[in-house]
């Protein structure tokens, strides 16, 4: 009898627990994070389970894949805003961003976990993160299109293919920029079409809007882009549709790229789906590789760039360049060994027709005029945070408290002001970002202790790291970021960078195209920068090992 | 009733067990990566529970009088499946990035995860066999008539997981509702008890003896 007791007691509380208990597939709360970060949405699909979260004070709305960040856009200014600009004449800047018929709002409600006083988003196209700012790139390298296009490269009548969705901040700010480009968007799964219509109302409009020549501005595809590329996209190719720039952003839940949509038979469908003179642009996080002394490349994230771009130039997309996105001088400019070692995002272009400084001299002036969000004016759209630094001067290991918002903490220490004034470390230093740091002092305890208090602030309970900790501080840092200077920033940084074709082409980069069908044979005393690039192909894809 | 309980109890572990390896696999996508790595680790780990949940089903099967055992280890199942939504993400965040990033530590976190649970359903078979043994003349037919069943709750259980469970439930609900299923035909395993047949059944005579108490 004692058995089944136990038997019933055993099932109750694993019933109980596991109900209760579940852990959440998303986290709010860590170091180096925003204390404020809300989660607008949240759902699960067969192939991710993704959250959209939001930090008003770091103005982020991020899609996270688990706890990988997808793509971030800016809260402010928020879609309401962009419709507001004026030019000096008085007349809408953007025009193209104004919905006849009033302003919708987005279809679903926040999560119920959102604050009640915090007004749910309507972000509009500016990018939070670095890497979309290059996006561009893609038509003003076409030669074709810019020329049909004329002197302005915005009047652009361009079709773009997106692979993968992410936040939709990517097809935001290209449809900023181009307002007359036809933009499709393939994404394997649903649930983050679903997700980012509710609640990005700004995406969910584009959608409804037609271009000049009657197709759509923005369309959703659910489907695997392979199979998209393969058979549609060269139906529509056939029809004299075929697509100006397809962009490659398909990552996965464990952030590697789909090992089908890198090898050098995907790329051919690529090459084949793309009109006269367009181009491929793909998001590829990898680095160049550290050499050893016996003359080896140490670590194996180089792999995967090489990889992609030896498979590109073997599908027939010979003329390659790699734009290597930084976005802190620092780790480029001062210290280019490090920099090569160090994983980034990379913008590799690929195509047919050159892509060089030298035969598309007017690609690459078009890139040096390139202004992104020539309409917004800098120091507005900003975020900023202060943390708590365990040693040293701020720098990023240090850091062991979770964010919170300067003005708050300002609000409530005011000579933090005065003590702490935000300042580019360096001369060099980019211009869109700016560091003060408050060595341990009473002015720096004091705002520990505002800081601390704010764990019984509903915005703020359970979210605090580290601030109500007795753990000895160095000091307190304060990080704030201009999300206008931050486009501009990476535009010209790369530009600076990815000039040089001794490293940057991709002949320097992974040395000869390899012979059609077949595979060049190993070298090893080669003088190009990857010599131990893979060539990707369905036989023998990337084991997306080297992803990560 | 004897047969048709045997053959639920077959199909609903079946579909458990092959159901947390798709929805399981998903779990292991944030830390591990999506690649062919992680599906080897946890197809490896799930056969290799399978083989050892075999030899100690079997032990236990040539020991037992009633289906008691049965219903313990179905239910420990079930704990280990309502439990899950608790420490899987804690377990698999804990490892270091190191153990994350290496090929090999995807089978750690597949061991760690799926090893328990899918070893007790492992161990329902060989018992399953034995209270259905009615003859060494007809030894053949019921083992694989109850292998063939118990496959097709692993097929229902993939293409169920697949295009329904993983779409429309969230991980940690699916892993809690299997988790109340096992618990539940465990529980009515230790309360409605099957007799297991003593060897001598083989012998006709005694076979009408004991099947007359059949329930």
């Amino acid at each position: 009898m004692t058995g089944r007791f136990l038997a019933i007691a055993l099932a109750l509380a694993a019933i109980v627990a596991g109900w209760i208990f579940a852990d959440n597939h998303y986290r709010l709360s860590s170091r180096g994070t925003a204390s404020d970060q809300y989660a607008l949405a949240h759902s699960e699909s067969a192939y991710t389970s993704m959250t959209f979260v939001a930090s008003p004070s770091e103005n982020y709305l991020q899609l996270r894949f688990f706890a990988n960040v997808e793509g971030g856009v800016c809260l402010r200014p928020t879609w309401a805003d962009l419709c507001a600009l004026k030019k000096p004449d008085g007349s809408p800047a953007l025009p193209h961003l104004i919905p006849a018929g009033g302003h919708p709002a987005a279809r679903a409600k926040p999560e119920s976990s959102w604050p009640a006083s915090v007004p749910p988003p309507d972000p509009g196209t500016l990018n939070h993160s670095a890497y979309i700012s290059l996006f561009p790139f893609g038509l003003l390298l076409n030669q074709r299109l810019m020329a049909e296009a004329g002197p302005d490269p915005r009047a652009a009548k361009a079709r773009i293919l997106v692979v993968g969705l992410g936040s939709g901040v990517g097809m935001a700010q290209l449809a900023h920029h181009f307002p007359d480009a036809a933009i499709a968007v393939v994404d394997i799964d649903q649930r983050v079409i679903d997700i980012v219509r509710a609640h990005y109302p700004l995406i969910d409009w584009l959608g409804t809007q037609k271009t000049s020549r009657g197709e759509p501005r923005l369309e959703f595809i659910a489907r695997d882009a392979r199979q998209f590329i393969r058979y549609d996209a060269l139906e529509r190719k056939q029809a004299g549709k075929g697509f100006d720039l397809i962009i490659l952003d398909a990552y996965t839940a464990g952030s590697t790229i789909p090992p089908h949509l890198m090898t050098r038979e995907f790329f051919k469908y690529c090459g084949d789906a793309l009109s006269d003179g367009g181009l491929v642009l793909a998001n590829v996080i990898g680095s160049y590789g550290k050499e050893a002394k016996d003359g080896s490349i140490v670590g194996t994230q180089h792999r995967t760039l090489g990889g992609a771009i030896r498979s590109m130039r073997a599908a027939g997309l010979i003329q390659t360049w790699n734009f290597p996105v930084v976005y802190r001088n620092h780790q480029g400019l001062s210290n280019f060994t490090e920099f090569m070692d160090e994983s980034r995002n990379n913008i590799v272009i690929a195509a047919r027709t050159p892509v060089d400084p030298k035969d598309n001299s007017a690609g690459w002036a078009r890139l040096r005029a390139w202004v992104p969000f020539p309409e917004l004016k800098p120091d507005v759209y900003t975020g900023s945070h202060l943390t708590l630094v365990r040693e040293g001067d701020g720098n990023r290991s240090d850091l062991y408290s979770s964010n919170l918002p300067t003005q708050l903490l300002e609000t409530a220490v005011p000579e933090l002001v005065k003590s702490a004034p935000a300042t580019s470390r360096k001369e060099e230093l980019s211009q869109h970002i700016r560091f003060g740091f408050e060595k341990n002092s009473t002015v720096a305890e004091r705002v520990r202790q505002a800081g601390a208090a704010l764990s019984k602030d509903p915005l703020f309970a359970d979210r605090l790291v580290g601030w109500s900790s007795d753990e000895a501080y160095a000091g307190i840092s304060r990080t704030e970021t201009d999300f206008v200077r931050l486009p501009r920033e990476v535009v010209r940084i790369s530009l600076i960078l990815a000039k040089d074709g001794q490293i940057h082409a991709g002949e320097s980069l992974v040395g000869p195209v390899d012979p059609p069908g077949d595979e060049r044979p190993y070298d090893r005393d080669a003088n190009f920068t990857i010599r131990d690039a893979p060539l990707f192909t369905d036989q023998k894809p990337n084991a997306d090992i080297w992803n990560r | 009733m004897r047969n048709p309980v045997l053959y639920a109890t077959s199909i609903i572990c079946g579909f458990c067990m092959m159901a947390l390896e798709i929805v399981g696999a998903r779990a292991l996508f944030p830390p591990f990566g999506s690649s062919v790595d992680t599906w080897a680790a946890i197809i490896s780990v799930f056969i290799l529970s399978l083989s050892i949940g075999y030899v100690i089903g079997g032990r236990i099967a040539d020991k037992m009088k009633t289906s008691q055992p049965l219903g313990w280890i179905i239910l420990l199942a079930g704990v280990f499946y309502c439990l899950l939504p608790i420490y899987c993400l804690a377990f698999t965040e804990s490892l270091s990035p190191d153990l994350k990033a290496a090929r090999g530590g995807v089978l750690l976190g597949a061991l760690v995860l799926f090893l328990p649970p899918s070893l007790l359903l492992g161990c329902v078979s060989p018992i399953l066999v034995r209270l259905a043994f009615t003859g060494a003349d007809r030894v053949g037919r019921t083992t694989g008539t109850l292998y063939a069943v118990g496959s097709i709750g692993n097929v229902v259980g993939i293409l169920v997981a697949n295009y329904i469970l993983l779409a429309y439930v969230t991980l940690n609900d699916n892993l809690w509702a299997m988790g109340v299923v096992l618990c539940l035909l465990g529980l009515a395993h230790l309360f409605f008890k099957l007799e297991a047949e003593s060897p001598s059944a083989a012998d006709p005579l005694a076979k009408t003896i004991v099947t007359g108490v059949q329930p």
